[in-house]
């Protein structure tokens, strides 16, 4: 394929200078790049193979200024090759800035970011924990919602770095025992409430052996004798997985069989967590680098309205 | 067997619009007046310090639990005041009998955080109520007028129980201190109802509250580290995440727990008492909570790969 001429990429580029500034993007702006992230989406695999090096990122939660600060800390894309592992809106104040600069990355450079789906890439978490509010505060309709959930839907589900390092949001599930199992799934919907897909985007690793009900709703917890055969069963070294608070940004477990990284630091502004960030190099040595909060210019000091009762 | 546990102030008619909407579970509902409340007597009815109430619970279950044999498993459901005694008594029950089968613990729409910072908001809160009223009719306008509970129905059956007929001029502590306050506009003046009148005796609410606020603090004091330490499991039905405080937040990123929203719409409609305002969709979790965590019924099958391999999982935990 011939390399498209520089202009080609002027208005990208120009929207990620502005999506960099923390200014929003218009609302047929986001409409296009839906449109155009959604193509790239669709020829991807439920499993998308990523080639090292790359940096592994967990959750971000619209904690926009903290993105900034992962770039700087990472090194900016596309210089760094990234593979974020979901959950990119809700809680935070500006998940629309972080789901519109993420996608447009994507749409630049689409070799060089890998984006997979979160428990909160979903339309019925999106309504409940912020993300739908802020898009109708934004832009005074629920248009951008839309075109973002419409998106996720078409979002991969795992990533498989140099067929060795399985990265994923939420953990395993009892109903998939192999790659191929997960490559079979029709994943282009809303995320269900079980089932193989669901568990993807919301189990955890656990101290008990075996398979348990996971006590967040949804999912299940699996322990390291799972992890260990799943390990095996598909020639990995490891998991490395996102979707839990972790007070040092990473946490080892189940005997190096799986990782959790957290990128949102100071998560929903009132945690004290570090983030972190997973650099796989060329060897596949793995680096991991935490970062603390990025310093904070214009953002609301966090202020909850207490209830008038408490009976 | 649910034991549903209510906020401060109410009685165990709080919970009859939310039992009504549990068909379909096979379960007792058990929802005592808790002392001071209702028509429970006690030695000491002013007593409702966090460990007494909580003592309470724990023996009404061991007596319940002996009287019946009861094997069944045991769910702690509990509205504000009564959320922090359900988890107060899940401990004590575990401690006095740690092969209780204490199934799990239901909490609704109170936080140990948002608590603690109302308190001091709390007794303008608590004398803004009509220290008395003529009629229940103008009782249950006033609970709708103010959102105390905007459910129709569940106001009638509850908001009755709260209250007590009180002769003219039998003033005592209830009505001791707190004033008559003007009721919003939509309502009838009281001086027209003639209702007020000293002369003619009033509904006067039964729980003195504003006596009980020595033990507030201790309701509520380290109540989110206590509720992520039960080891059963949990979940917290809340109006919206901005409630959470900083070790709920954390547990619930941890996934210790499970977090049930209220969807915007209940809210609308809803005020702090969301089991009698929205109660099917608090029915719904609570029935979730129960299926997902196979309470009262056979242990869980794991979902495998092929249906024809299917096995019982180990019991988890």
């Amino acid at each position: 394929m011939a390399t498209p001429p520089l202009d080609h990429y002027k208005d990208i580029d120009a929207q990620i200078d502005q999506l960099l500034q923390c200014k929003p993007l218009s609302e047929a702006e986001v409409q296009a790049l839906c449109v155009k992230a959604q193509g790239i989406f669709v020829e991807e695999s439920n499993v998308q193979p990523v080639k090292c090096p790359v940096t592994v990122c967990g959750d971000i939660h619209g904690q926009f200024q903290d993105l900034v600060e992962l770039f700087r800390i990472g090194g900016n894309c596309p210089d760094t090759n990234y593979l974020f592992m979901g959950d990119y809106v809700d809680r935070g104040y500006h998940s629309v800035e972080t789901a519109s600069l993420l996608v447009a990355l994507k749409v630049r450079y689409r070799d060089r970011i890998t984006i997979l789906r979160g428990n909160h890439e979903s339309r019925q978490i999106t309504q409940v924990y912020g993300f739908y509010d802020e898009c109708l505060r934004k832009y005074g309709t629920a248009n951008v919602w839309k075109y973002f959930t419409d998106l996720f839907d078409y979002l991969p589900l795992t990533a498989l770095v140099e067929n060795q390092i399985f990265c994923l949001h939420g953990g395993l599930s009892p109903t998939l025992d192999t790659l191929d199992h997960i490559r079979g799934l029709d994943r282009v919907q809303e995320v269900p409430h079980e089932g193989p897909m669901c568990d993807l985007l919301w189990s955890d690793p656990d101290d008990r052996c075996g398979w348990g009900i996971s006590p967040r709703g949804a999912g299940y917890t699996f322990g390291q004798d799972i992890s260990e055969h799943f390990n095996q069963a598909n020639g990995l070294s490891l998991v490395a997985r996102a979707h839990q608070l972790v007070m040092e940004g990473y946490n080892w477990c189940h005997d190096q069989n799986v990782v959790t990284i957290f990128s949102a630091p100071n998560y929903c502004y009132r945690c004290g967590n570090m983030a972190a960030i997973m650099e796989v190099d060329e060897t596949m040595v793995k680096t991991f680098s935490q970062f603390d909060p990025a310093p904070r210019r214009g953002e609301p000091e966090v202020t909850r309205r207490t209830p008038d009762y408490f009976l | 067997m649910l034991l549903c546990l209510h906020g401060g102030g109410y009685t165990g008619l709080s919970w009859g619009v939310l039992a009504a909407e549990l068909r379909g579970i096979q379960c007792q509902v058990v929802a005592p007046d808790l002392r001071g409340h209702g028509e429970t007597r006690s030695p000491d009815d002013a007593d409702l310090a966090a460990e007494t109430l909580a003592a309470d619970v724990a023996e009404l279950w061991h007596v319940l639990a002996a009287r019946r044999r009861l094997t069944t498993p045991l769910v702690l459901v509990g509205h504000s005041m009564g959320g922090a005694v359900a988890v107060w008594a899940a401990r004590r029950i575990l401690e006095e009998d740690a092969s209780c089968p204490l199934a799990g613990v239901a909490v609704i729409d109170v936080v140990e955080g948002t608590a603690l910072a109302a308190l001091p908001s709390m007794r303008s809160v608590l004398s803004a109520r009509p220290a008395r009223f003529a009629s229940l009719k103008e009782a249950l306008a006033w609970a709708r007028a103010t959102h105390a509970t905007t459910n129709p129905s569940a106001a009638r059956l509850s908001l009755p129980s709260q209250l007590r007929w009180e002769e003219a001029g039998a003033a005592t502590e209830t009505t001791r201190g707190a004033g008559v306050l003007p009721l919003p506009p939509s309502l009838p003046s009281i001086s027209e109802d003639g209702g007020v009148d000293q002369a003619r005796g009033g509904w006067v609410w039964r729980t003195p509250l504003p006596d009980s606020a020595p033990f507030w603090d201790g309701w509520y004091r380290g109540l989110s580290p206590a509720f992520l330490g039960l080891p059963c499991p949990k979940v917290l039905v809340l109006a919206g995440t901005d409630r959470l405080d900083k070790a709920l937040t954390i547990g619930q990123m941890q996934g210790r727990f499970q977090l049930a929203l209220l969807p915007q719409a209940c809210l609308d409609l809803a005020g702090h008492a969301v089991h009698e305002d929205a109660p099917g969709a608090v029915a719904g979790i609570l029935s979730g909570f129960l299926a997902r965590h196979r309470v009262g019924l056979p242990g869980l099958a794991i979902p495998s790969r092929s249906p024809g391999t299917q096995h019982p999982a180990p019991s988890p935990g």
